[in-house]
């Protein structure tokens, strides 16, 4: 019984320690994007953690939590991506030399700011990418997605 | 005796699943890059989660279909955001680094 206590007390001071140096990388990832994938990253330690506890209590309780972590775990990293790659794509229009935060990275502090075209986060304009690039994109989902054919894809195999 | 014996097989798969997460989270401190450091973001999960299920279901032996299905979940939903954040990453411009830098002053040579 002690090795079994042991083990349950080593596993879960591992992934304590894994979450805060994870939590370090969050706090300090230069880029929304290092940002995501350590929160994906947080996600995976809380599904083991909760794991670690249906196992050392033998109660099946908190296995629908789990699932439905499992499930819902990468929305928020693919809404952050896209809305990064949208970011970018409308500053493709903007002058050389100003930069639009490539990857939301975080502005340094001795550099002034260019006071570009750039609105602010929550406006509308940063909210909706240009046309063109979002029908690239389109095409390009398309093309790397074997499950969005198109119709008569579909009706050729059912 | 056959049931200690799963008992302690599923929680030392849940300890090496945790180490794997500790490992993965000295990865994502320590690399230079966006890309490495989803190199190192995989492992815990797909490798550690998977490793923590399998504990759990050699020691709670009911339920194995809902831990069959966190399972499934968690290997079919990652590789969407994997690919979504790396395909954003390029078309963005972060500066790559160069994977295979010239021998510097500071580089770990001892």
């Amino acid at each position: 019984m002690s090795l079994q206590t042991a083990l349950i007390g080593g596993s879960a001071l591992l992934l304590s320690v894994a979450a805060l140096l994870v939590v370090v990388r969050l706090v300090r990832g230069p880029s929304v994007l290092d940002r995501t994938i350590s929160t994906e990253v947080l996600i995976s330690i809380l599904v083991c953690g909760l794991a670690l506890h249906i196992a050392s209590s033998r109660s099946s309780t908190t296995l629908p939590v789990l699932v439905s972590l499992a499930l819902t775990g990468f929305v928020g990293s693919v809404a952050v991506a896209r809305f990064v790659a949208g970011d970018h794509d409308r500053g493709r229009d903007a002058p050389e030399d100003g930069h639009l935060g490539a990857a939301g990275q975080d502005p340094d502090p001795e550099e002034e700011v260019p006071a570009g075209p750039q609105p602010a986060p929550g406006s509308p304009a940063a909210a909706r990418p240009e046309v063109p690039v979002d029908r690239a994109a389109a095409v390009e989902d398309a093309a790397t997605s074997p499950d969005r054919e198109g119709p008569e894809g579909g009706g050729r195999r059912g | 005796m056959v049931e200690q014996v799963l008992d302690i097989a599923g929680l030392v798969a849940i300890a090496l699943g945790a180490l794997v997460c500790l490992t993965t989270a000295l990865g994502m401190l320590r690399f230079p890059d966006l890309l490495t450091r989803m190199h190192a973001a995989t492992k815990p999960q797909v490798l550690g989660v998977l490793l923590v299920l399998l504990g759990v279901a050699l020691r709670l032996r009911t339920d194995l279909g809902l831990v069959a299905l966190v399972a499934l979940f968690q290997l079919l939903t990652i590789p969407v955001g994997a690919f979504m954040v790396a395909r954003a990453s390029r078309r963005t411009d972060l500066p790559p680094t160069d994977p295979f830098p010239p021998p510097s002053d500071d580089s770990p040579s001892s």
